[in-house]
C-alpha cells in the first residue's frame, strides 16, 4: 500500500492520493461504525502555506510541507491512513481512536511542528500548523462524506482563527469564545502599549531644555558611532591648546564652548534615534493591531458562517406532518373548495403568464 | 428549494401580510411576527463596518437610516418598483429582501415543506404580483398570492354578506363578500389610508405651529401612540424640536382632525357597494361590517365609521376583528390550510 506515492509535489512520500485515501477511510470508516469502535479523522494543513510560497518560493514551501509530513508519520503508528488532499492538506484517519487518544496526538503534533527549524535567506522561518479533527462518535448516523466535511470545517476554522491550534470539531464553540477573548485582549494589550509609547515619546519631544548642555542626554547611549566624533572632539581641543590664546581662562572659555557644543549634537542625535525607535514600534504595533483586526473580522465571519450553518437544522417545527387541505366536516365545504379553485386558478394564470414573458 | 427530496418532516404552512407600512407572518408552527416594512442597505464600507450587517428591516432600518440607503419598498399598497420612476432596482431588490426576511422570521425548518400564501393588495398590478411571486419563490417551495381583504374574511369565516375594510398605510381595501370569491366590481381601493393621515396630520401641525420641526417618521410615531378620533381622548402631548430646542406641543385636535378624514371617503365607497348589491340583503350587508389592517388601531374609529354609516346610510353596525395586526396574516395561513396539495403541487 506504500507504493501509491502520488502528492501535490509529485515526490515519492508514501501518500496515498487524494482518491485512494478517501476510499480506504471510507472503508475504515464503515468498520469502525460497523464493529463500533472508535475512530477518528484529522485533516493538518500548513498555515499561511501559500503566503510563504509567495515569500520564500516554491522550495521553502515544498521543505516545510515535507518536515510536516515526517512529523506526522513520527506521531502515527502503521495502521493508520496518510493521505494528501488538494492545496496541500493531509488527511488522516485514526482507527481505534478516541477523543482523548486523537487529543494527544494532534498536542503532540502541534509540538513538533512548533520546534520545526527552517532556514530561508538567512532568515529563520517559524511554520505552524492548524488541525481540524472529526471524531466518529458510537451510533453516529454520519456519512463519510459528511464526517470529513466536518474535519473541514473545524481546520477552516483553525485556520480563520490565526492558525497553530487544534479544533474539535464539536469543541468548536469553547473555541470560537475563547479566541475571541484572546483576542480581544490582545487588540486592548496592543492599544495600550501603543498609548504608552506614544506618551512616551510625546513626553521626550516636549522635554524642556536642559540647564546645562553638558548633562547627558537622557535617552540610551550615544545612537551613532562615536570615533569620528570623539576624533573631531579631540581635533578641536587640540587646536585651541594649539593656536588658543595664553590666557587659562579664555582657554578654559574655549574648550567649554566646544565641549558643550559637542554634547548638544550628542543629545540631539540621541534624541531623534529614540524617536525614530519609538516611531518602529508604533508602526509595528499598529501593522499588529492591523493584522488582529482582520483576524477578529475573519473570526467574525466565521462565526457568521457557523452560526448560518448551526441554523440550517434549526427552526421550529410545523404542527403538520402531511399536507392538509380541508376537511370533510368542514362548514359549507363546497363553497370554499370553488373559492380556494379561482385562488389557485388565478395563481396558475399568473404563472403561465409570466412564462410566456 | 434544492434538497426537495428530503423534506419529508413535515409542511410549514405561512400566511403572509405584505403591507406598505407593516409585513406581518403566522406560520402552522406558532410564530407570528411583524416588521416594519422598511429595508435598508449600509451606504458604504464604514456604515457596514458600523452596523455589522448587509441589510437592516423594521425599526432597525428606521433608527440607522442616516448611515443606508433606505427604501419602503411598498407604497399605495403596491411595490414601487412597479414604475420605472425612483430606484427601480432598489425598490425591487429591498421587497425581494423584505419578503425573505418575512419567511425567516418564521424560522421554518430545512427539512419541511413550505407553502406560504400572500396577502397582496387588493387591486395590484400583474408586475407588481410578479415580482412578489418571485421574490417568494426563492425561499419556499410553492406560493399563491390573494387578496387581503378576503384573506380577513376567510381566516374569520365570514364569506357571506360582509363588508370588509382593510385599513393599511397605503391603501385602505373594500370588499364585499358574498359566498364567493370577490371580483374586481366587488372592490375598491382607497388611497386615504394611515400614509394620508399622516401627510394632513403634518400639515395641521405645520400650520397650527409653524414653528415646530418635524420629520413624516416623528409625525408617524405621535399618530401611532395618540391616534384617535373621539371626542374625547388622550391628550397628544409630544416634544419637537424648535430651533434646536425640544418643546412640548398639544397635538390632539390637529391629530383627531386628521384621523376622522378617512372616514368620510370609506363610507362613501361602503354606500357604493351597498346600493349595487341586491336590495334584499343590503341590510344585511351594512350590519356585518368588519374592519381591519393596522389602521383600525385609530381609537374610536369603528364607532365613527358607524355613526356616518348611520347619517348617510341609514343603519349599519361595524366589529373590528380582535387582531389588526395579524387579521390578513390569520388568514392567509388559513387558506393555505385549506389549499388542496395538487394546487400546490402545480405551482411548484
Amino acid at each position: 500500500m506504500t507504493t501509491a506515492t502520488v502528492n501535490f509535489s509529485e515526490t515519492d512520500d508514501g501518500l496515498f492520493t487524494p482518491e485512494e485515501i478517501r476510499q480506504l477511510m471510507r472503508l475504515e470508516y464503515d468498520r469502525a461504525r460497523r464493529y463500533r469502535y472508535p475512530a477518528s479523522l484529522l485533516l493538518v494543513a500548513v498555515d499561511r502555506l501559500e503566503s510563504l510560497q509567495d515569500l520564500y518560493g516554491w522550495e521553502s514551501k515544498e521543505e516545510i510541507l515535507q518536515a510536516v509530513i515526517k512529523a506526522l508519520r513520527a506521531t502515527t503508528r502503521d495502521s493508520d491512513f496518510l493521505g494528501c488532499m488538494h492545496d496541500g492538506r493531509i488527511l488522516t484517519v485514526f482507527p481505534h481512536t478516541d477523543e482523548k487518544a486523537i487529543t494527544s496526538i494532534a498536542t503532540r503534533l502541534l509540538g513538533i511542528c512548533r520546534a520545526l527549524d527552517f532556514r530561508t535567506d538567512g532568515r529563520a522561518l517559524r511554520a505552524t500548523v492548524s488541525i481540524g479533527a472529526a471524531i466518529l462518535v458510537e451510533d453516529s448516523e454520519l456519512e463519510f462524506e459528511h464526517f470529513v466535511e466536518i474535519a473541514e470545517e473545524a481546520v477552516t476554522f483553525a485556520l480563520a482563527s490565526g492558525g497553530d491550534r487544534f479544533v474539535r470539531r464539536e469543541a468548536a464553540d469553547d473555541v470560537i469564545d475563547r479566541l475571541r477573548d484572546e483576542i480581544d485582549a490582545e487588540a486592548d494589550r496592543l492599544v495600550q502599549d501603543r498609548i504608552r509609547i506614544q506618551e512616551a515619546a510625546e513626553r521626550e519631544t516636549s522635554a524642556p531644555e536642559i540647564a546645562s548642555p553638558l548633562t547627558p542626554p537622557i535617552l540610551g547611549t550615544r545612537p551613532h558611532s562615536g570615533d569620528a566624533a570623539d576624533s573631531e572632539l579631540a581635533k578641536a581641543i587640540a587646536a585651541v591648546f594649539r593656536d588658543g590664546s595664553a590666557d587659562p581662562f579664555a582657554l578654559e572659555a574655549d574648550i567649554l564652548a566646544i565641549a558643550e557644543e559637542h554634547v548638544r549634537r550628542e543629545r540631539e542625535a540621541a534624541v531623534s534615534a529614540a524617536l525614530a525607535e519609538h516611531g518602529k514600534q508604533v508602526d509595528l504595533l499598529e501593522r499588529r493591531v492591523r493584522k488582529l483586526k482582520g483576524l477578529l473580522d475573519e473570526t467574525g465571519a466565521e462565526l457568521s458562517r457557523i452560526a448560518t450553518l448551526k441554523g440550517l437544522d434549526s427552526g421550529i417545527a410545523s404542527i403538520y406532518r402531511t399536507v392538509q387541505g380541508l376537511s370533510p366536516d368542514e362548514d359549507r365545504l363546497q363553497e370554499k373548495r370553488e373559492m380556494l379553485t379561482l385562488i389557485f386558478e388565478a395563481n396558475l394564470d399568473l404563472q403561465k403568464k409570466k412564462r410566456r414573458s | 428549494m434544492t434538497d426537495e427530496e428530503n423534506k419529508d418532516h413535515g409542511v410549514l404552512y405561512l400566511g403572509i401580510d405584505l403591507g406598505t407600512s407593516r409585513t406581518s407572518v403566522s406560520a402552522s408552527n406558532g410564530v407570528r411576527e411583524t416588521v416594519a416594512s422598511y429595508v435598508g442597505y449600509p451606504k458604504d464600507v464604514v456604515a457596514q463596518k458600523l452596523l455589522k450587517r448587509d441589510v437592516l428591516f423594521g425599526a432597525d432600518a428606521v433608527k440607522h437610516r442616516l448611515s443606508l440607503n433606505f427604501y419602503r419598498p411598498l407604497q399605495h399598497g403596491v411595490l414601487k418598483a412597479s414604475s420605472k420612476e425612483d430606484d427601480y432596482e432598489g425598490n425591487l431588490r429591498a421587497a425581494r429582501d423584505l419578503i425573505a426576511e418575512a419567511i425567516r422570521m418564521a424560522q421554518p425548518r430545512k427539512d419541511e415543506l413550505v407553502y406560504a400564501v400572500i396577502g397582496a393588495p387588493a387591486q395590484a398590478q400583474i408586475n407588481n404580483k410578479e415580482a412578489i411571486i418571485d421574490a417568494a419563490r426563492e425561499t419556499v417551495d410553492s406560493v399563491m398570492l390573494c387578496s387581503e381583504p378576503f384573506a380577513v374574511a376567510y381566516g374569520l369565516d365570514w364569506l357571506d354578506d360582509v363588508l370588509v375594510i382593510d385599513i393599511g398605510a397605503g391603501t385602505v381595501d373594500l370588499c364585499r363578500m358574498h359566498g364567493t370569491m370577490p371580483e374586481d366590481t366587488d372592490q375598491i381601493t382607497l388611497t386615504t389610508a394611515g400614509d394620508f393621515v399622516d401627510e394632513e396630520f403634518g400639515k395641521l401641525v405645520a400650520a397650527a405651529h409653524p414653528e415646530a420641526q418635524f420629520t413624516v417618521q416623528m409625525i408617524r410615531g405621535i399618530k401611532e401612540r395618540f391616534a384617535s378620533v373621539a371626542d374625547e381622548m388622550e391628550r397628544a402631548v409630544a416634544e419637537l424640536p424648535v430651533k434646536g430646542k425640544p418643546t412640548e406641543f398639544d397635538l390632539t385636535d390637529p391629530l383627531r382632525e386628521a384621523c376622522r378624514k378617512i372616514v368620510p371617503p370609506i363610507v362613501e365607497g361602503l354606500g357604493e357597494l351597498v346600493s349595487t348589491f341586491d336590495p334584499e340583503f343590503q341590510s344585511r350587508l351594512k350590519n356585518r361590517v368588519l374592519l381591519a389592517g393596522g389602521g383600525s388601531m385609530i381609537k374610536g374609529l369603528d364607532n365613527a365609521i358607524q355613526q356616518e354609516m348611520h347619517r348617510t346610510l341609514g343603519e349599519g353596525k361595524v366589529v373590528r376583528i380582535e387582531e389588526p395586526i395579524y387579521g390578513g396574516a390569520n388568514g392567509a395561513l388559513k387558506i393555505a390550510h385549506d389549499m388542496p396539495e395538487e394546487y400546490w403541487e402545480q405551482l411548484k
